[in-house]
């Protein structure tokens, strides 16, 4: 339980940090009166319920999806530098978004739900068109994974920036939501998103001894009973699911998907029946936390939160590269 | 128990098997031997149901395996595969643990039964001193007798070893073989090993099924299979046969 709780607590931290600290400050008094609906200060309240909550909730859900499918991709590839950024899944889920965007949905929920099915639909042919040029054998080295995932992830990327620099107006904004800006939705991005979720991350969740026999790899896995085609099928869409309604709502947000599942691994151990949820949990933690550091870095204006991830994720990434080649357990 | 009939695997289009016929008894140790790359460990996959079969047919219990669904499949056969890259980060003991996969809820919960299994089984191949140690810290060795533990702990009436005594000292592989002999014989296990030692196959084998090139040579008891002739021509070396000293069965010695 020891992992659970420290991780819950981090996860507390980090919620009261993001709602409390912004462009404007809201004292802990404030923030208790203003969460119970007794709050006499009506900027405070406005800003609470308009802006921080739904912020927050996107940001944690936002984290806890890449962080869950990050740890899930490096099970099912088999290599820990399987993340939803760096093997393309994202960058094509990115594409599929811009490309429902440059349809006029109306602002309704409906409207809404067309962008993540469109990222969903376009990530999953991407982690397959990744997987089947990757594989050698049974196995996907890290070589040719990242090779793969590189080519695929500019294509998709030069395929969008194509598709905003022909339109006008409407997807001017999609540029700021590619950098990982998050998407000004509101409660409504938070009601699309949570289908997606609810079906992705128990998923995962429920994948987890699948995960642990599929580092035996599929032979042995299979001899020992488990059904690898589905498990890992199910696995796949699961992941893919989770990494597009993220990439769909705050948009192409790097690394998390790596480094919190390498954190939780390398604290709590290799059994994913447990690093799934820890990586969950303390996904949509980190993020909540890089999310408060790009909102007072240069305040009052924001850094878009792709921007601080990938600062803090390169040397982080560069660093079990250089870790894996020395022959490092992981 | 176990039968092929005519079996044909190939990979690429190349044949791999050719047309081989083999039953197992229940109860009965029979041994594969073979040069390299004679088809040993790809008869020894394809017999636990993992390959796909070009032609032919592979059957459990008059029934053909493919009607079987992988985790029924896996209460009726455990194999220890060779030469394996084991994910180092497991403990000895959650490695034995998932050999209780056939038996576990979709949720992959364990009970003190399945415990107690696995450290049975452990105990079994003289590794529970291991239980808590990392198997990226394990010697081939352990590793191999971990795998073997692993097996055991899929309580399966039918054992697949391929080349399980490659990594072993003298004293392991001869207190493998005897365990794996105890339980054909007390516990009624069917077992299918192969082995580049055909001297341990001589001597703890019921049967000897000689490979050559994808094709079955020979099979039959030790005697009739392990002679000079046979065993000069399939080796493509001179070998002398002759009488163990202690206990009778045939030694081979290469010229």
């Amino acid at each position: 339980m020891r992992p659970y709780l420290l991780t819950l607590l981090v996860l507390a931290l980090a919620l009261l940090l993001s709602i409390a600290i912004g462009s404007v400050f809201i004292p802990p008094a404030e923030l208790w009166a203003a969460l119970s609906g007794s709050g006499a200060n009506g900027t405070f309240n406005t800003i609470l319920w308009n802006i921080r909550l739904p912020r927050t909730a996107l940001i944690l859900l936002v984290g806890a999806a890449l962080s869950g499918s990050g740890a899930a991709y490096q099970g099912l590839f088999r290599n820990p530098l399987a993340d939803p950024y760096l093997i393309g899944v994202a960058s094509g889920a990115g594409l599929g978004a811009v490309l429902a965007m440059s349809v006029q949905w109306p602002y309704t929920l409906a409207g809404l739900m067309a962008v993540p099915l469109a990222a969903f639909v376009a990530g999953l042919l991407t982690v397959l068109l990744v997987y089947s040029f990757a594989r050698v054998g049974g196995s996907v080295p890290t070589t040719t994974l990242i090779l793969a995932g590189v080519a695929l992830s500019s294509f998709a990327t030069a395929l969008t920036s194509f598709l905003m620099l022909r339109s006008s107006g409407e997807l001017r904004r999609a540029l700021g939501w590619l950098l990982g800006g998050v998407s000004q939705g509101g409660w409504d991005a938070i009601l699309a998103l949570i289908p997606f979720l609810a079906i992705g991350l128990p998923a995962l969740i429920l994948s987890g001894h699948a995960l642990n026999l599929l580092q035996f790899g599929d032979e042995q896995a299979a001899q020992l009973g488990l059904d690898t085609r589905r498990a890992k099928l199910v696995i796949i869409v699961a992941a893919s699911l989770t990494t597009a309604a993220a990439v769909a709502f705050a948009g192409i947000i790097g690394f998390v998907g790596l480094i919190i599942p390498h954190v939780m691994r390398f604290w709590w151990g290799a059994d994913y029946r447990r690093l799934i949820p820890l990586s969950i949990l303390a996904g949509g933690a980190a993020l909540l936390l890089a999310d408060v550091l790009a909102r007072v870095v240069i305040a009052p204006q924001e850094l878009p939160l792709g921007i601080v991830t990938a600062l803090a994720g390169s040397p982080f990434f560069l660093w079990i590269l250089r870790r894996a080649k020395m022959g490092g357990n992981w | 128990m176990l039968k092929a009939e005519n079996l044909t695997v190939a990979y690429h289009g190349r044949p791999v098997l050719k047309n081989i016929s083999l039953g197992m008894e229940k109860g009965e140790i029979l041994a594969l031997v073979g040069p390299n790359g004679s088809g040993k460990s790809t008869l020894i996959r394809a017999l636990s149901g993992i390959l796909p079969v070009s032609h032919g047919t592979i059957s459990l219990s008059d029934r053909l395996m493919s009607a079987f669904r992988p985790v029924e499949r896996a209460r009726q056969i455990a194999v220890v595969p060779q030469g394996i890259q084991m994910p180092p980060a497991f403990s000895a003991l959650e490695t034995v643990l998932f050999g209780r996969t056939p038996y576990l809820n979709f949720l992959g919960q364990l009970s003190a039964e399945d415990e107690r299994i696995a450290r049975a089984s452990l105990e079994q191949v003289d590794a529970l001193p291991l239980a808590g140690r990392l198997m990226g810290e394990l010697s081939g060795g352990e590793q191999q007798r971990v795998l073997l533990a692993r097996a055991l702990a899929q309580c399966t009436p039918i054992l697949l070893l391929d080349e399980p005594t490659s990594h072993l000292d003298l004293q392991h592989q001869m207190t493998l073989m005897e365990l794996v002999y105890k339980l054909a014989r007390e516990c009624e296990l069917t077992v299918l090993v192969a082995l580049h030692d055909l001297n341990l196959a001589a001597r703890y084998a019921d049967r000897i099924a000689l490979l050559e090139s994808g094709e079955l040579k020979a099979i039959g008891a030790p005697a009739d299979i392990l002679t000079g002739e046979m065993l000069s021509q399939v080796y493509g070396w001179p070998v002398q046969v002759v009488k163990h000293p202690f206990n009778g069965t045939p030694l081979v010695l290469p010229g």
